[in-house]
């Protein structure tokens, strides 16, 4: 499989560490997150390798060109624009949560306003930019981040103060039934997938899943749900993590680093989380518009001029709804949409599976 | 043709890029010499308004030629209130700079304020994102106030010499506990364990504080005050501290023991699902630091017999009393749940049980050598 | 008009170009006779040189029996070049050095010419420590010499073109046919062709042509005046443009990461290397951000230093009367201001003028309290590492690029500093040189797995 692949998947992993998956995860640690875990994790491989396996037999196709040759047309705009919408709002969800969390412990007295424009005004860059750039753009700072952050991961998991009892008692609450909202947002870790949809255009290498990429996905899979899960209990305990808005942020808030510059590591994470939800975002997006414009013909269009306003008036719905939603949701009700948006996720999964099949069985015949 | 359309493209960025930071200019900017560093925070109960707080700040301030002053320079600040919170906020009508609460390293607590539910001021700490999860709390005797307002003479400028007791930043010892704030509200919260902070004092003139002794907290149960020897031993067994040392003494013999290397694992058992007693192993290696005799390296195995009797003893004593006292700062009850698969009324057996838990402790010594002379 | 041509009016030929060379003072047209042989002359000798003209046109001429075998030796002359058609070519190449010689109604092109410059200089635009330590000349054909020389390999390609422009300048074209990227040489070629300029006098003007876009800040090309670099580069697939005149080359597609490689890379043991290289990065991520991280931390999130470092950063600024931002940037300009001055000045000036700028004002600024001691670190250290960066034009635009940085992090604090670089990683990974994408990591065969595709 090209590292691309892996990429995608790791950016939306390691996005995920330190957004509202913690929060989502922790509210229910007596209710079943473990086993609702184990489950995503299952689920999570099966349908990367389900999409993957399917997409390899298109190389160099997106989701846009296949629907478009294969299907009628009532039925690819409604649908492609249903999965534009959903990657949409996956990156609005993203983008809220990481306001949210820079306002509370970056920079306390800037304005909304500030910071989701700054976000924005970048995020705006990179819809315009060529997919392959995105993609160049994407390794070059995965690797300039990814040896920080195991750096930090592994200082979390040596750190004196974790406590292991803790986490011991976590791992005893395994004995209850998976709750459905628990398993979609876990298996939301493993969506990485949905952008090899469109980014599958620019992959020349063939596409084949495994056994060695199965374990690969699933270990990072496993890797980032325990440590999303149970290094927080470790810090903050077990008791009276619900309280905790951002579970992460708190505990990389619990850490210090003795001799470093920065004492505080929670502001190297921050930075760092900062800048990988920034590229979830831009990818997510990016891919979302290019949904778009094929679900309305805009990538049809005959004279460039037109296309280009066409694009504007695209990317404008996309600040404004961002900046509107940012300016009015609450913590709670953010939290609230976030489940009802990974409640969808099931739903998302099977659309995008019976579609991929028609398309499959149609270009056969 | 080409070229045109994309350099149009980059001088609308451009303008695009500067025009919306022209229009947001930050409003959060605030220069560091605006702002005043709280090193420290102290909490005492208010004389005034009852149940009201009385919070004092110590801010510690920037000096313009940090290598030719001799002396750091504070300043005080008290104001009482209804809550931590307000308090502060009236604080801040009383300085010309804002008050910077990200340095706050050091929480000090009147040791009144320590018994019953911490929740009232704990709150504040732990909700507001600015203040340091990292930062060390402790219990002051008699006062916050002047625990906080001695400045001892070891103090250096531009630096705090509160911080410097914990975290072995800069003295290390048994007998000094370090409790970050998240470990506070962890084992606060948590069932089946109760948290410990360090104690300071101050000398008779107020020119020196002393980090001896501890204080078990207990949520429902009065709070248990550990004296110096107990704090060591509770450090060294259960918060893997360096440096123990034991003195011994038998007849003439008067030996020092130093303990490099201490281990202890328990395990709880368990009769018919209901917890009986706790087997506690304790493994000790060190040498023998100082003695009033010449001594004999054959003997060494009769110098670990004697050092083992006593501080089995000593260690006995100390769980024994928490045992009287309900409190459980060796996170037994926390380990009970943590080996247990998870079921309703398990902690709440393990509570029935805790007081009346044998605790059957076996301590082995080893001394490794006589230091650099016979 | 071809060279075997019989031609009865050839004298007129000779003079008809001699007129229109007119009233140039060094032009020279000669006939030599002796015994029934005659040959004709025609030549600027200020471009000649008399000594080879004398030895290999003049001197044979006497000695020789015959006109025919004269005229076979004349023929058989390793400096023949090719005569082209057209009156206009002939006289341009006249103005090249060249003599035309008419013998037994055959006319030759003889390249005899004297170029003034032609020495091999040292390498000053990347000194190194190691390695080869001269560089280029400023005649084209010495260069091209020069690579010739240490590239023995038959697929090395030489292409001389002409610049269509005032000059009528020559250019070469060199790159390895074996390993060149496809689609490369017709970019350049297309992008050669139509250039509409006046003129062009050097390799460093030429890149600005080169270059796609008017407006561009990081360079697209590398400008190269070390043999041994050209040589690296022409085997890891580049092509090498020679200018006529200029001691520099260019080496195009260029990406990011070749303007952070020194030669001098290559002629270390590997960890020497890789030291030099941390160092290297360390440099650019130092002089981009540290006076970004300077102002976002003292002025938005002072939380972030130990707060011993936060007293004495308070410290230092107590009586600086302007905000952060203000001070840095006053502070970077001063710097810039002397790097730029000690540039144009002399070798034996600019070592006055640093010291009376840099330690002179720097100290007076600080005891003014007009900036903090420790801006004036912060500073020095940013200018310091700006020079680590080994190519030059890299480095100017580095300069421009923190200034931007800075102003996000003075506008948005910490999150601005790192959404800025984002977006500066976004610019460079969006560029692309000659259709080669600028910023990629090259570890291992990118040509397999993504497709160079269009949008």
């Amino acid at each position: 499989m090209s590292r691309f692949v892996y990429f995608l998947i790791t950016t939306n992993m390691i996005a995920n560490i330190a957004a509202s998956l913690p929060r989502v995860l922790l509210s229910g640690s007596n209710n079943g997150a473990i086993t609702s875990m184990a489950l995503a994790l299952i689920f999570g491989v099966f349908a990367t390798w389900s999409v993957i396996r399917l997409l390899s037999s298109f190389p160099g196709k997106t989701l846009p060109e296949l629907m478009e040759t294969y299907l009628s047309k009532w039925l690819f705009v409604p649908l492609l624009l249903f999965f534009a919408i959903n990657w949409y709002v996956s990156g609005l969800a993203t983008l809220i949560t990481y306001s949210d969390i820079l306002l509370r412990y970056l920079t306390p007295e800037m304005s909304i306003y500030s910071i989701v424009g700054t976000f924005i005004l970048f995020i705006t860059f990179g819809l315009v930019m060529k997919g392959r750039s995105v993609l160049y753009t994407l390794e070059i700072i995965l690797v300039l981040l990814v040896p920080i952050i195991l750096y930090f991961l592994l200082k979390v998991y040596l750190d004196r103060q974790l406590d292991w009892d803790n986490v011991g008692v976590a791992i005893m609450n395994v004995n209850s039934f998976p709750n459905y909202t628990l398993f979609t947002a876990s298996s939301y870790i493993f969506l990485g997938f949905f952008d090899m949809l469109y980014f599958n255009k620019y992959i020349k290498k063939k596409m084949k899943f495994g056994i060695k990429e199965g374990l690969i996905v699933g270990g990072m899979g496993f890797f980032v749900l325990f440590t999303t899960y149970f290094i927080p209990i470790g810090f903050i305990g077990f008791d009276g993590i619900e309280d905790i808005l951002y579970p992460w942020i708190v505990t990389t808030d619990s850490i210090r680093m003795k001799f470093g510059v920065v004492e505080r590591i929670i502001f190297i994470f921050l930075l760092i989380f900062l800048a990988i939800a920034f590229l979830n975002i831009m990818i997510h997006w990016h891919v979302s518009l290019k949904f778009f414009q094929g679900a309305l013909g805009i990538d049809k269009l005959e004279k460039r001029k037109k296309r280009t306003i066409a694009n504007s008036i695209l990317i404008i719905a996309f600040w404004t709804v961002s900046i509107v939603v940012a300016v009015k949701i609450t913590e709670y009700g953010l939290f609230k949409y976030i489940n009802y948006f990974y409640g969808t996720l099931p739903f998302l999964f099977i659309l995008l599976m019976g579609t991929l099949m028609l398309v499959k069985r149609r270009a056969n015949s | 043709m080409k070229y045109r359309r994309s350099s149009v493209k980059d001088i609308l960025l451009t303008f695009l890029l500067i025009g919306t930071v022209i229009l947001q200019s930050g409003c959060a900017f605030k220069d560091i010499d605006k702002r005043f560093f709280v090193s420290a925070i102290g909490v005492d109960p208010a004389e005034n308004i009852e149940n009201g707080y009385k919070v004092t700040l110590k801010i510690a301030l920037p000096y313009g030629a940090i290598k030719e002053s001799t002396q750091p320079s504070y300043a005080y600040l008290s104001q009482e209130g209804e809550t931590i919170g307000e308090s502060i906020r009236m604080l801040e009508t009383h300085v010309d700079k804002v008050l910077e609460l990200g340095h706050m390293k050091v929480i000090v607590i009147n040791e009144e304020l320590l018994s019953g539910s911490l929740r009232p001021f704990m709150d504040f700490f732990t909700r507001r994102g600015d203040v340091q999860l990292i930062a060390y709390v402790a219990a002051a005797r008699p006062s916050a106030e002047k625990v906080l307002k001695t400045e001892t003479k070891t103090e250096a400028p531009a630096s705090v010499s509160l911080f410097n007791y914990f975290g072995d930043t800069g003295t290390e010892s048994p007998f000094i506990i370090t409790t970050y704030l998240f470990q506070l509200r962890r084992d606060y919260y948590m069932e089946g364990i109760s948290p410990v902070l360090p104690v300071i004092t101050t000398n008779g003139d107020h020119e020196e504080l002393i980090v001896n002794k501890s204080l078990v907290i207990g949520d429902e149960n009065e709070s248990a005050s550990l004296d110096d020897i107990e704090t060591k031993y509770y450090n060294s067994l259960f918060k893997d501290a360096n440096g123990f040392s034991y003195k011994t003494e038998q007849g003439k013999m008067r030996l020092l023991l130093n303990f490099d290397r201490i281990k202890m694992k328990y395990k709880i058992i368990t009769k018919n699902g209901v917890p009986e007693a706790i087997d506690m192993k304790v493994t000790m290696a060190g040498e023998i630091g100082e003695s009033r005799q010449r001594l004999s390296l054959s003997k060494l195995d009769k110098y670990d017999k004697m050092a083992e009797e006593e501080i089995k003893k000593k260690i006995l004593h100390l769980l024994k009393d928490m045992q009287e006292k309900k409190l459980d700062p060796f996170g037994f009850g926390l380990r009970y749940r943590a080996t247990r698969l998870q079921k309703d009324g398990l902690y709440e057996t393990w509570k029935e049980a805790y007081p009346e838990l044998e605790f059957r402790v076996s301590v082995d010594v080893k001394l490794m050598s006589m230091g650099t002379n016979q | 008009m071809d060279e075997n041509t019989e031609n009865p009016n050839t004298p007129e030929y000779m003079k008809r170009l001699t007129k229109k060379l007119e009233p140039s003072d060094d032009i020279v047209q000669n006939t030599l006779t002796i015994e029934g042989k005659k040959v004709h002359l025609l030549f600027l000798k200020s471009v000649v040189d008399p000594l080879q003209l004398q030895s290999v046109i003049v001197k044979p001429f006497f000695e020789m029996k015959e006109e025919r075998h004269y005229a076979e030796y004349i023929n058989s002359l390793p400096y023949k070049t090719k005569l082209p058609s057209g009156d206009r070519e002939v006289m341009i190449e006249l103005t090249k050095g060249n003599v035309l010689v008419m013998v037994n109604n055959q006319l030759t092109l003889l390249e005899l010419k004297i170029v003034a410059n032609n020495m091999v200089q040292e390498a000053d635009l990347e000194p190194t420590m190691h390695g080869p330590q001269m560089g280029m000349s400023e005649s084209l054909e010495i260069n091209i010499n020069i690579i010739r020389q240490r590239y023995h390999d038959p697929s090395l390609i030489v292409e001389t073109l002409e610049l269509d422009e005032q000059s009528n300048r020559g250019i070469a074209l060199l790159y390895d046919k074996d390993r060149v990227r496809p689609g490369v040489l017709d970019k350049i070629k297309e992008r050669l062709q139509p250039l509409d300029v006046e003129l062009v006098q050097a390799a460093d003007e030429l890149i600005y042509y080169l270059n796609n876009k008017k407006r561009s800040l990081f360079p697209t090309s590398l400008l190269s005046g070390r043999p041994d670099r050209l040589i690296n580069n022409i085997t890891a697939g580049k092509v090498i443009i020679l200018v006529d005149g200029s001691p520099h080359a260019i080496v195009t597609p260029i990406v990011f990461f070749d303007f952070m490689a020194s030669m001098e890379d290559r002629y270390h043991s590997y960890w020497i290397m890789v030291g030099a290289m941390v160092l290297r990065y360390g440099g650019l991520f130092t002089c981009l951000m540290l006076p970004g991280i300077y102002v976002g931390v003292t002025s938005y999130n002072p939380d972030v230093f130990r707060t011993e470092l936060a007293l004495t950063v308070a410290a230092s600024r107590i009586g600086v009367p302007y905000p952060s931002f203000i001070e840095v940037f006053f502070m970077l300009i001063f710097i810039e201001l002397l790097t730029e001055a000690s540039l144009r000045l002399p070798v034996t000036i600019s070592a006055t003028a640093t010291t009376v700028g840099g330690l002179i004002l720097g100290t007076a600024v600080v005891e003014a309290a007009l900036a903090s001691n420790i801006i004036v670190i912060v500073v020095s250290l940013v200018a310091i590492s700006t020079f680590v960066i080994p190519v030059n034009e890299m480095s100017y635009a580095i300069r421009i690029c923190r200034f931007f940085l800075l102003l996000y992090a003075t506008l948005f604090g910490l999150a601005g500093l790192v959404l800025g670089m984002l977006g500066l990683i976004m610019f460079l990974s969006n560029k692309d040189s000659l259709g080669q994408p600028y910023l990629r990591m090259y570890w291992w065969n990118r040509e397999k797995e993504l497709k160079a595709g269009k949008r």
